[in-house]
């Protein structure tokens, strides 16, 4: 490694041991973003598949087209609700991660005024000022990064353990005939027996929910975790070259 | 070394405009040891940070080797600064999570040595201003003394041909005080520097070749440049 290489390694490392409690805030809101994400897009990927289950279970059973159309609408809406609903609650945990990562790198430089102003003297370009807070910024990033892959693999493990079995059920229109094998639901029949007249004979499915992860969801959290420490950082380092150091030396604190 | 000619410096303060230098003349030589007094607030350190190129001139010309720094873009402007202009500043600046040596070594980050080169050069310094066995301590370990012996040590690893020193000794007591100023003499008559000090110790302006007086954002002399001759070219 090059002279130039080693020095910013060092002071990188003197930086975030100095900032550490800052550090350890930026990584923690990236990690609980990415976290989220993993967990939402796996229960997302589980909950398509246990849509596809329950639909293949269910229309196999039901006998009319009114009725597997009628399974078919249900699940659909349920699903891509919870599955909505999901994306946006990730959707807000990241931008609130990504806010808080820019916040705390802006506050950081605001901070070290009078140390950009120092570099600036000693003839450090903006450039290399550029790169000092964009590495520190984007290391802890990929701490947070990785901290958010653990707690999203954990969160997924978590449901898969606990995760509920879901059994739908859905009534089939009158006069028609349940097929062989269909679950007995409380109270009903099934099997072959007919319904009294009026009533509605239930057909039930049972679909163990899990939420796997995929190579392309860590690659999306990854992907993620990465652009918002490269956004915070890219503001705090705008922040930094731009500072005027005949200001920046005369600043007091 | 510099040439100034009309040199003024206005800044807005909310609705109202400020003047910082008002029309500053002035020639300083090569080698020359100025020193620049004057009360708090008339102009001394924007002054310093004109020649340092941390600022520049809202009118006039500030030469630095003939050339004109108002009119230098910033990345020159930034090399010129890591090639030529050693800062010393009053409250030393140090990185105080960096050990000694490292906060010498930064001076050196806009050249291309190596890790061995860097590591002579800050030796080097070091032991230049008595501090070869402190490279590993934090400066939070030192005196204050010893601090800006660091600052020195800084401002003089990359060989430069100006030294720039903003009230230095201004946070010392009266023993550090005669130290450093010694020490600041020593450096200056060896390396062949042109040094211009900004301080309010008279004690200290008396030893410097002339004194300049700042006054309203005026600049006027007790006698006419002192050269002390000393050339180096443009870096290429």
């Amino acid at each position: 490694m090059t002279g130039e290489g080693t020095l910013h390694l060092t002071y990188l490392r003197c930086e975030l041991r100095r900032r550490w409690g800052q550090a350890l805030c930026t990584a923690a809101g990236l990690a609980v973003g990415v976290g989220l994400v993993i967990i939402v897009s796996a229960a997302s990927s589980g909950a398509r598949n246990a849509q596809s289950s329950v639909l293949s279970g269910l229309e196999h059973q039901a006998t009319s087209n009114a009725a597997a159309s009628a399974i078919d609408g249900a699940v659909a809406t349920t699903t891509g609700l919870a599955a909505d609903l999901g994306t946006w609650v990730a959707a807000a945990a990241l931008a609130a991660s990504f806010a808080l990562a820019a916040l705390l790198t802006l506050a950081s430089v605001t901070r070290r005024v009078r140390e950009f102003g120092t570099l600036k003297a000693l003839g450090w370009p903006a450039h290399r000022i550029t790169v000092q807070v964009l590495a520190e910024t984007v290391t802890v990033g990929i701490a947070g990064t990785l901290a958010g892959i653990v707690l999203g693999c954990a969160g997924t493990a978590l449901v898969a353990v606990l995760g509920p079995t879901l059994t739908v059920s859905v009534a089939e229109p009158p006069g028609s005939i349940p097929p062989p094998g269909s679950i007995p639901p409380p109270g009903g029949t099934a099997g072959g027996s007919h319904a009294p007249p009026g009533n509605e004979s239930p057909l039930a499915v049972a679909v163990h929910f899990s939420a796997p992860i995929s190579l392309g969801i860590v690659a999306l959290a990854v992907g993620l975790g990465i652009l918002g420490a490269l956004l915070a950082g890219t503001l705090g380092a705008w922040r930094a070259a731009r500072l005027s150091p005949a200001a920046a030396l005369t600043r007091t604190g | 070394m510099y040439t100034l000619t009309g040199v003024t410096r206005t800044y807005r303060k909310g609705s109202q405009t400020v003047t910082a230098l008002a029309g500053v003349d002035a020639v300083i030589a090569d080698g020359e040891w100025l020193a620049i007094q004057g009360p708090t607030g008339h102009g001394k350190t924007t002054l310093l940070q004109l020649l340092g190129g941390l600022d520049r001139p809202t009118s006039g010309t500030v030469l630095l080797g003939g050339r004109n720094m108002g009119a230098m873009p910033e990345a020159e402007i930034a090399r010129v600064r890591a090639t030529w202009i050693g800062f010393i500043f009053q409250t030393f600046n140090l990185i105080p999570t960096l050990p000694v040596a490292v906060n010498v070594e930064l001076a050196l980050a806009p050249f291309q040595f190596d890790a061995a080169e860097r590591r002579t050069c800050v030796a080097r310094a070091l032991a230049a201003v008595g501090l070869a066995d402190r490279a590993s301590h934090l400066p939070a370990e030192l005196s204050g003394g010893q601090q800006q012996r660091v600052g020195i040590a800084r401002a003089l690893v990359k060989e430069p041909t100006v030294l720039l020193a903003d009230e230095p000794t201004g946070n010392l007591d009266e023993t550090t005080r005669d130290e450093i100023i010694a020490l600041l003499e020593e450096l200056w008559r060896d390396r062949g520097l042109t040094l211009v000090m900004v301080t309010h110790d008279s004690t200290i302006a008396a030893r410097a070749q002339r004194i300049g007086q700042m006054r309203d954002g005026r600049l006027t002399f007790d006698g006419p440049a002192a050269p002390g001759g000393h050339e180096r070219p443009w870096p290429a």
